[in-house]
């Protein structure tokens, strides 16, 4: 059942001539070439004398001579190894390629294409910065994060080789070579007011209840564990002897101190993360700029978006802000990895009608202020209470047998339940537009979605039971960045012709990553 | 709960993508049934060997006190028996796929019923995977690869391998190669 039903297995058929065809080798030119910056040694001295501190010091407090031998010939081996990295690593550009070469015994070489270079960025810590250094790291749609990583060069070499990058990519892109280089034109910048509003309107509680715990743990190790706990149910007992208005009013006053020291946190972490952000344009390239410890420095081609977002939570929505995404093909980091290092964020937070100006330029030609969002069935209604029903029972049947009666208090979610399908459906719409398809949903928050339709990868419909039962189904549409949108509550037979005509008019168009 | 008879055919919809003319809705091949049901079976007997094992390490609870426990396990694991044992034919009932120049299209689920619509020119990579039980039943299952980072993957299963064979060569031809 193998090879005798082959004739499927052979490829596709050769040219003959394909030998005398191809071009003869040429030797590439060489743009830019160079090894790593040999101020990383220095901070891989810092890194190995950090790691071996404290080994170093339970060797001496034990009393350990092997173990002090050890620790000093890991160092070394380390040491050893950075060097011979650091020696034998090199970088190549030509018209066509990245090359990056190293090891001596493994020798590495990886070639990566211009073409597929999706961003340059650059990282600096405060360590690089001071001695500056940054990390590039080349990024390609492949998906799986940096695809290259040169870590450091120095920043002015850094900058030329972006330029550099820049440039052999204008010319791929059937740019005219003798164009001057284009300027780059600002299109948003925080706003110390903004920072302000991010970090408030972050939830941070767990944050300080982390902080909290740590701190106690930390006074436990150094032996005041038993002062704080002694204070703290001595506080307890002291606060049982009030009487009621007054503890009220100190369990409030905690509990704003509480809220309180969260926001400072919060807003603190928001200053150092987005500091000085400044989105602008080059090219069909935007570039992000941000950061105050560690400063970010990223690009993003136009035509790798794939996806804009424009998120208002509750509290941002009451204050009108919204937040501005654009998810890249190949941003494959987990979400908390994106997260951490801002990968996708266009403006941090800022005024809704800022934020919507903003989406043209991401996402040619379209205006999304005074979009009009198509409603979904408002069956929807009837199907989140009769999901909110369903639960309702459930918990009040197991709570009445574990805790007896009082289970009934659950019965509130039944207007809760109500109340739930009444704002999904206020929210829920869509809009069918010439090139994009755009999406809106959320309960307390607002969340719009404009998805480019030539981007477009797949589309799906799913109905579950409940689903089917009030004739509705969700709609899916995958793209090549983040995670897959999804629509829920249209009716069926709109989700069908939705999905049809999505990917209907996805096949018309060559995929361009 | 099981309306495949009367769900219209994939082709008798309003899609404006599928052009009159186009290929033929297809089915799975019957063999994917006795498939199904012996990987079915081969999850069942893990399972059943977990609750043996349950059973033997806590058996004066489960008889005792825990009795309850007991019986929840047991009803579960049969209605659970039961459903591995009538799945494969509903699923089998239920599964349309068709493959034609622009777009692939499938339509299955018993409970959660999912249509999936596929433009060939975004797909990256076309693989064909037998595990040792497909092999057996001579059956393929043909996985198709877009671009993107999460769920990228769609897998059509048990199709003869014959079949599968022309269903890949057919991508590959429709896609053309100029896909990076």
């Amino acid at each position: 059942m193998t090879s005798s039903e082959s004739p499927e297995f052979v490829g596709p058929p050769v040219p003959p001539d394909l030998e005398s065809a191809a071009p003869p080798p040429v030797e590439p030119t060489v743009v830019a070439a160079g090894h790593l910056h040999p101020g990383v040694l220095f901070l891989r001295l810092l890194d190995g004398l950090r790691n071996a501190i404290l080994p170093l010091a339970v060797a001496l407090v034990a009393q350990q001579s092997w173990l002090m031998w050890f620790v000093l010939v890991m160092f070394v081996y380390g040491m050893a190894y950075w060097l011979a990295r650091y020696m034998t690593f090199r970088y190549v550009l030509t018209e066509d390629e990245l090359i990056t070469t190293e090891g001596i015994l493994h020798r590495q070489e990886r070639r990566i294409p211009v073409d597929r270079i999706q961003d340059l960025n650059f990282e600096s810590s405060l360590l690089r910065r001071m001695t500056g250094l940054v990390v590039v790291s080349v990024e390609t749609a492949s998906g799986k994060g940096a695809e290259a990583s040169l870590d450091s060069l120095g920043r002015y070499e850094a900058e030329q080789l972006r330029e550099v990058l820049l440039a052999l990519r204008r010319r791929s892109g059937q740019v005219q070579v003798d164009a001057p280089p284009p300027e780059e034109i600002p299109i948003f910048s925080t706003s110390a007011i903004e920072l302000t509003v991010l970090g408030l309107t972050n939830n941070r509680v767990g944050a300080i209840i982390v902080g909290l715990f740590a701190i106690f743990e930390f006074a436990d190790e150094l032996g005041f564990g038993g002062v704080v706990f002694g204070t703290g149910s001595d506080l307890v007992q002291r606060l049982g002897t009030l009487s009621p208005p007054v503890l009220v009013v100190i369990l409030a006053a905690g509990l704003f101190l509480f809220l309180l020291a969260g926001w400072l946190l919060s807003i603190a972490a928001s200053f150092v993360m987005f500091h000085d952000f400044r989105l602008t344009q080059r090219d069909d390239v935007i570039l992000r700029r941000f950061g105050l410890i560690t400063t970010r420095s990223q690009s993003l081609p136009k035509r790798r978006i794939q996806r804009v977002l424009l998120e208002a939570s509750l509290l941002r929505r009451l204050l009108g802000m919204v937040v501005v995404r654009a998810d890249s093909a190949g941003s494959g980091m987990d979400a908390k990895e994106e997260l951490r290092s801002g990968r996708d964020i266009i403006a941090p937070v800022t005024q809704r009608p800022v934020g919507e100006a903003i989406v043209p330029w991401l996402l040619p030609d379209l205006y999304v202020q005074d979009l009009d969002f198509q409603r979904v069935s408002p069956k929807v209604v009837g199907r989140i209470f009769a999901e909110g029903l369903l639960l309702t029972t459930l918990v009040v049947t197991f709570g009445w047998l574990a805790i007896g009666p009082i289970a009934l208090v659950a019965l509130i979610l039944v207007p809760i339940a109500w109340m739930f399908g009444f704002l999904a459906y206020h929210n829920l719409g869509y809009r069918e537009l010439e090139d994009y398809f755009a999406l809106r949903w959320g309960i307390l928050g607002r969340y719009r979605a404009f998805v480019p339709l030539h981007k477009v990868q797949a589309a799906q419909l799913d109905a579950g039971p409940v689903d089917r039962l009030f004739g509705l189904a969700s709609l899916v549409v995958y793209v090549a960045g983040g995670s897959p949108t999804r629509l829920s509550y249209l009716p069926r037979r709109e989700a069908e012709r939705l999905k049809s005509a999505i990917a209907a008019r996805a096949a018309e168009s060559r995929f361009v990553w | 709960m099981f309306e495949q008879e009367t769900q219209p055919e994939l082709g008798d919809e309003p899609v404006a993508a599928v052009p009159p003319g186009h290929p033929e809705v297809e089915r799975l091949d019957p063999r994917v049934v006795p498939y199904w049901l012996i990987s079915n079976f081969v999850s069942m007997l893990f399972l059943a060997g977990i609750g043996a094992g349950v059973f033997l390490a806590f058996r004066e609870e489960l008889l005792g006190d825990w009795f309850w426990a007991f019986l929840a396990g047991s009803v579960l694991f049969s209605v659970w028996l039961l459903w591995s044992v009538v799945e494969p034919s509903l699923a089998y009932r239920r599964w349309r796929f068709t493959i034609d120049e622009e777009l692939m299209l499938m339509r299955f689920g018993i409970i959660f019923h999912a249509e999936k619509a596929i433009p060939i020119s975004r797909m990256q990579h076309v693989d064909l995977t037998r595990g040792p039980i497909e092999r057996l039943f001579g059956l393929a299952t043909l996985v198709v690869f877009t671009a993107g980072t999460e769920a990228a993957s769609f897998r059509l299963p048990g199709v003869a391998v014959g079949r599968a064979h022309e269903l890949r060569d057919q991508i590959l031809i429709a896609r053309g190669d100029d896909v990076i």
